[in-house]
């Protein structure tokens, strides 16, 4: 599955994300909030919430996870898909 | 007062003739005349026109056209069009007549312009969605209809009670801005926000969306809930309530939707998602937070008929729309893959998308409500991860190489164009939101595209990836296994039925020992007394005789 994400893939993401952060310097922001003229601030909260949200999720998951024919007859989820349509 | 025909007529004529028409090719062809037609009866008609229906003592308006109606009747329009037109493949009559009620129904409720009329159209969608799932025919989606009837039939019925008391206290139906000062208008709130998947109601969107057949889901996507959204905008703008309610519904399903196998499932639950942002527009109730939600409403409609078209694309090649079973099909479904990442580019609002010109009124608007706005913040990075990043990357990249993956051909032609069709409407609107914004119920004030918006979302985004790629890199990423989610709705799918089953069988335990016990003892009595044929009639005649006599003397005291 790591195939994909290369080192070249994550050289030019980082780049993007190195002039981005570069523009965000000379950027005037006019927004009634403030606080989000906090130098990276678009930055930070992207790649926190992010990392943030696949942690919370993945821990959810061991509590929620079950076998897909928990509900057996009465839900879709351990049917042949070949029936459809 | 006019002579226009109601465009849901068009639909329901067309529904009653299409089955009649022998040849499945024709027939197909034919039925996308409709959404044309039936669009062509209101597009160039005049704001205000309205046609009223004396009924007993009142006056229903069974039609009112007004700039709120008009935006969602055409995005409806749009959607009916896209959604026969992905299915021009279907012979199964059942279906195409389901869709064009379901079109219709939608339609009329939104041009409504009393309570009475919303009601009939209301269930009219409810009813004939649900054949949508039954077109399945297996035996898990017969029980997932009757699920998903079972909270439309309630949302119907609350909202008759709500009509019934609506009345009685104010003596009209007509269907206006409401408060919630009274148990008719609570009632009628809860109505819309079942079918809006508020948080605890959602749960028959995530069941019963998976469990349509691939060409239903896309129908499905599209109508419901944004008849929902436009009655909440209608009834309660401005209703203070729907902010944290919408910004609840925009954060929790993210969650499930990272880790959840079902690709049309985890587009439930970022169309869930995507209902928050409306609905917290709607409960702002500022001109431009309406404005937002109606535009984010009609260009949600487009990119996610978009996105669940090319999921329904992959399951049609594939057989499967699970995540753990897809991956490496960028060689084999290059088309599909190029036309769901528009949709999936739009839905994350990239710049030069629908969803960035929609959305960033609403965000905007939401700038009073800090921790509303950083909640939708948030949320935006959810949707860019389930929708942005997952879908397209599960079904085309994923666990699998190309070489790995199955060899299959590309989606059929007809849904190559439904998908081009739609992929083109989001750029254009993306590109040219002027178009839209000059449709809006009120003037739009707003410019999308000034150079720190640009560069923020852009900055929002690409750190998103770039955090994405490094999980994936370091192998954090959670990967997709078969399984499912327990939900909400385990409370009444498993653990009810089972504590009432449990309650049940103590109960006849109880019962059996009870009555065995109670035999046991008058045996034991009856053992212990004369036989009963030992005393003679007369001697029972004359205990009968003193118990008369001592009722009598008691009588008289």
């Amino acid at each position: 599955m790591t195939n994909y994400i290369t080192r070249s893939v994550l050289i030019v993401l980082g780049l993007i994300c190195i002039g981005l952060a570069a523009v965000d310097l000379y950027v005037a922001r006019h927004s009634s909030l403030g606080f989000d003229s906090i130098p990276f601030f678009y930055c930070v909260l992207g790649f926190i919430a992010y990392a943030a949200l696949i942690f919370m999720a993945k821990a959810l998951r061991r509590v929620i996870s079950r076998p897909e024919n928990y509900y057996g007859l009465q839900a879709i989820d351990s049917e042949s898909e070949a029936k459809h349509d | 007062m006019t002579n226009l025909v109601m465009p849901s007529l068009v639909y329901f004529a067309a529904a009653c003739l299409a089955p009649l028409i022998p040849h499945a090719r024709l027939r197909a062809v034919l039925l996308l005349g409709v959404p044309v037609l039936a669009a062509a009866t209101f597009f160039s008609a005049t704001y205000g026109t309205s046609h009223i229906l004396p009924l007993f003592d009142t006056h229903l308006k069974i039609f009112r056209l007004d700039a709120l109606s008009y935006v969602f009747a055409l995005v409806f329009s749009l959607a009916a069009f896209l959604s026969l037109l992905y299915a021009a493949h279907i012979r199964d009559r059942l279906e195409q007549v389901s869709t064009l009620i379901y079109a219709g129904s939608a339609i009329g409720a939104v041009f409504a312009g009393d309570l009475v009329t919303l009601f009939v159209f209301w269930e009219g969608t409810a009813i004939a969605s649900v054949f949508l799932i039954w077109s399945r025919r297996t035996e898990g989606s017969y029980a997932t209809g009757l699920r998903y009837i079972t909270a439309q039939i309630a949302s119907g019925l609350l909202l008759l009670i709500g009509i019934v008391l609506f009345y009685h206290d104010t003596g009209s139906v007509a269907f206006e801005r409401m408060t919630l000062d009274s148990t008719a208008t609570w009632c009628i709130f809860i109505a819309f926000g079942i079918k809006c998947a508020f948080p605890l109601l959602h749960n028959w969107l995530q069941d019963s969306y998976p469990a349509a057949t691939l060409t239903g889901t896309v129908t499905l996507s599209a109508f419901t809930t944004k008849l929902a959204v436009y009655a909440l905008a209608r009834g309660f703008a401005g209703t203070e309530y729907l902010i944290y309610i919408g910004a609840v519904m925009t954060l929790f399903p993210v969650f499930f939707a990272a880790i959840e196998n079902n690709l049309r499932r985890v587009l439930s639950y970022s169309l869930n998602n995507q209902l928050g942002f409306m609905v917290v527009g709607v409960g702002i109730g500022t001109p431009l937070a309406l404005d937002g939600t109606v535009a984010h409403a009609f260009a949600h409609v487009i990119y996610k008929s978009l996105l669940f078209m090319s999921v329904g694309a992959v399951l049609y090649r594939t057989g499967t729309d699970k995540a753990s079973e897809l991956g490496g099909l960028w060689k084999s479904m290059p088309l599909t893959m190029v036309l769901c990442i528009v949709g999936a580019m739009s839905i994350s609002a990239f710049p030069l998308f629908s969803g960035f010109i929609a959305k960033s009124l609403i965000v905007s608007a939401s700038e009073p409500y800090l921790w509303v706005w950083f909640a939708l913040m948030i949320a935006s990075v959810g949707v860019l991860e389930h929708a942005g990043i997952k879908i397209p990357f599960s079904m085309f990249f994923g666990h699998r190489s190309a070489a790995d993956a199955p060899k299959v051909e590309e989606a059929p032609l007809h849904m190559i164009i439904a998908m081009s069709f739609a992929a083109g409407l989001c750029i254009a609107i993306g590109v040219w939101p002027e178009n839209l914004y000059a449709i809006l119920p009120y003037p739009v004030d707003y410019v999308p595209y000034t150079t720190a918006h640009v560069v923020t979302q852009l900055q929002l985004l690409f750190f998103a990836i770039l955090a994405f790629a490094l999980l994936m890199r370091f192998g954090l990423y959670p990967l997709e296994y078969r399984s499912i989610n327990l939900e909400f709705d385990w409370l009444y799918r498993r653990f009810l039925p089972r504590l009432v089953s449990r309650l049940a069988m103590r109960v006849t335990h109880a019962w059996r020992s009870l009555a065995g016990r109670t035999t046991a003892i008058a045996t034991r009595i009856l053992s212990y007394s004369p036989p009963a044929n030992s005393a003679s009639t007369g001697t029972m005649v004359l205990w009968i005789a003193i118990l008369l006599g001592i009722v009598l003397c008691l009588a008289y005291l």
